[in-house]
């Protein structure tokens, strides 16, 4: 398992960015200010209410979306034509 | 000079510089731009005013060209955290005692060397390593810091004359201590005025301070350090410490001597801090001072007697100006119904037409989004938005990170006041707008205020006396800062003090005397020049 309960965010987003899509989709923030959020993985999920069980079903699934997706183009992006405006 | 009652120099707000075209204050930035760009530098922590390096790296990169890198930077870890709080405290003792005029001279000299030698640099080194066109990096890292220098040091000397009144054969008097510690300094990277102002208000009241600025921001901080130092700031008194927000920052604040914490930056991670704080009260020498300024979800709102023209501006140049990453931005805005139909067109063509690219052109308006994570993170709700069946991005919605972390200025309509684009802040270049009848002003005025949690700024527009006395009556609680008929970001020091209540913050006022008092722990001081030498008082003479 790559990630784990006691790592930090900061490190989670440096290390595996991917993270970022699947914990905003729990609800859980990630980033704001464009900063970092402090605390570690355990302690944002606990402040938004989920059990331990949740939690170790949580990051279980996270680690088998970073596996699935890392790498992978993470957005599908339109690149903006600069000469037009 | 201890013969004599000194008076601070009356602080006027520093002008702001025009860049035009041919000026030579362009030419000296561009070549500033370029030297800085040539080069890469290796930044230490410095502690004690000695440079430390750790081994441990990160990255100083350019946003709108994430693959030029500036420089690398050590970070802090435990040791160097320890090594930190000894060199403050060893520092806190001269520096407290050291007449107060001496203190506020170190930064009156930092403000007249920002103003003229670290003008170019303090801006080349902002626009470069935070995305900001020239503009805002003159009214930011030169202008804002200078004025909070000048007048956090007049306000200091205001807050020394404050005295009590003294009866006959009595003086009292107020000492206006520093406090019994140091003062943990965390500050974003959207501004580097805020960066300069965290650490040094404190100190310019008899502090001492660690320092962890974000880290995306080291670049410019490092050269606010040499200001510091340059200005004759004693070793010491700031420490800087960059480095990971949780690593450096749990076991400074689990440290007994924390005397305060001066923070900008997130909700949630200001709240993380301040469970620290609670979790470790029994363990402090002092009850550690927390002065927090965090998000906002500022809104624009409008009524139906409004100038369609000032409204555009203002929600053109407050939605988008730095990207939207400033914690006043315009993120929401309320607009009637007969409003909106003379407005619709011309507002989305102006936002189509803004100019993006990189800061070294200075034609652009608008840069980049300052990294990854915040370009992720800005373009999921985008992306979100354009899936909702209630929502519709009228304008903008394409981003690109190929080489700088590009997001299109976006405007989103949405049909849901509940919207969660309307509700959540973005920080990004995102404007949701939310259409109401015309007759249900005071209605969508309840609606503005119960919407989101944070309380930082807000506008309304109108012409309308009676409905701006409304607006102001109703969303008193919605703002800190409130507008009328102007956009909800630019507060100047001095004029606007700054800061908002809610989830947005404790509101200590940046740059005002209000914040200078949160660091000063007052000692009264009774002093009898005739004391009484009997302890029975007259009624005692007679039954």
């Amino acid at each position: 398992m790559k990630i784990t309960r006691d790592m930090w965010m900061e490190e989670i987003l440096e290390k595996f960015p991917i993270s970022q899509d699947f914990l905003s989709k729990q609800g859980i923030v990630c980033v704001r200010c464009g900063e970092p959020v402090w605390g570690s993985l355990e302690e944002l999920m606990k402040d938004k209410g989920f059990s331990e069980e949740e939690i170790d079903e949580n990051i279980i699934q996270l680690n088998k979306y970073v596996e699935e997706n890392e790498g992978k183009a993470q957005k599908q992006k339109k690149v903006i034509d600069y000469e037009k405006i | 000079m201890p013969n004599a009652k000194l008076n601070v120099p009356y602080p006027c707000n520093e002008p702001i510089l025009a860049y035009g075209a041919g000026s030579d204050e362009k030419k000296i930035l561009k070549a500033q731009i370029e030297e800085m760009k040539s080069e890469e530098l290796e930044i230490p922590l410095i502690i004690g005013g000695k440079e430390v390096k750790t081994g441990e790296l990160g990255e100083c990169r350019i946003p709108h060209d994430h693959a030029h890198r500036l420089g690398k930077y050590h970070k802090a870890g435990k040791k160097e955290i320890e090594m930190a709080i000894e060199a403050a405290l060893k520092a806190r003792k001269e520096w407290s005692e050291m007449a107060w005029e001496d203190r506020v001279a170190v930064f009156l000299r930092a403000a007249e060397l920002l103003s003229t030698k670290y003008r170019p640099i303090l801006n080349a080194a902002t626009m470069l390593t935070q995305s900001k066109n020239v503009f805002q990096a003159e009214i930011d890292s030169a202008c804002e810091l200078i004025d909070f220098f000048r007048f956090n040091s007049y306000y200091a000397m205001q807050i020394y004359e404050r005295q009590p009144n003294s009866s006959r054969g009595i003086w009292n008097t107020l000492e206006h201590r520093g406090l019994e510690g140091f003062i943990f300094a965390v500050t974003p990277f959207n501004f580097t005025s805020i960066a300069g102002n965290l650490p040094s208000a404190p100190t310019i009241m008899g502090n001492v301070s660690l320092w962890k600025p974000a880290s995306s921001s080291v670049y410019s901080a490092y050269y606010l350090m040499k200001l510091f130092k340059e200005a004759g700031l004693p070793d010491g008194v700031i420490n800087f410490i960059p480095g990971s927000g949780a690593k450096v920052g749990v076991p400074v604040m689990k440290s007994p001597y924390l005397a305060g914490i001066h923070f900008t930056g997130s909700t949630n991670t200001f709240q993380n801090m301040w469970k620290t704080v609670g979790d470790n009260i029994r363990s402090y020498k002092t009850y550690p001072r927390i002065v927090g300024e965090t998000g906002g979800k500022d809104f624009v709102f409008a009524h139906s007697s409004v100038n369609a023209k000032a409204l555009q501006t203002a929600l053109i140049r407050g939605a988008f100006e730095y990207q939207g990453q400033k914690c006043s931005a315009a993120s929401r805005s309320y607009i009637p119904e007969s409003v909106w139909t003379e407005l619709k067109d011309d507002l989305l063509e102006e936002t189509k037409n803004l100019k993006m690219g990189t800061v070294e052109d200075f034609t652009n308006f608008v840069n980049a989004v300052i990294d990854k994570s915040a370009f992720d993170s800005i373009t999921s709700y985008i992306d979100f938005a354009k899936k909702s069946e209630d929502a519709e991005i009228l304008v903008g919605g394409n981003y690109d990170d190929s080489e700088g972390y590009f997001i299109e200025p976006t405007i989103i309509l949405t049909s849901n006041p509940h919207f969660k684009t309307i509700e959540e802040e973005i920080f990004g270049p995102v404007l949701t707008v939310y259409i109401y009848p015309d007759e249900k002003y005071e209605e969508t005025l309840h609606l503005c205020d119960k919407t989101s949690s944070y309380a930082l700024t807000g506008a309304i527009f109108a012409d309308d006396r009676e409905a701006i006395v409304k607006a102001k009556e109703i969303l008193r609680h919605a703002a800190g800062n409130f507008y009328v008929n102007d956009k909800p970001t630019g507060a100047v020091v001095g004029q606007q003090p700054f800061g908002g209540s809610r989830a947005s913050g404790t509101n200590d006022k940046a740059g005002d005397m209000v914040n200078l008092l949160r660091w000063v722990s007052p000692r009264t001081i009774k002093e009898n020049f005739n004391p009484p030498i009997d302890y029975r008082y007259p009624f005692m003479n007679e039954k």
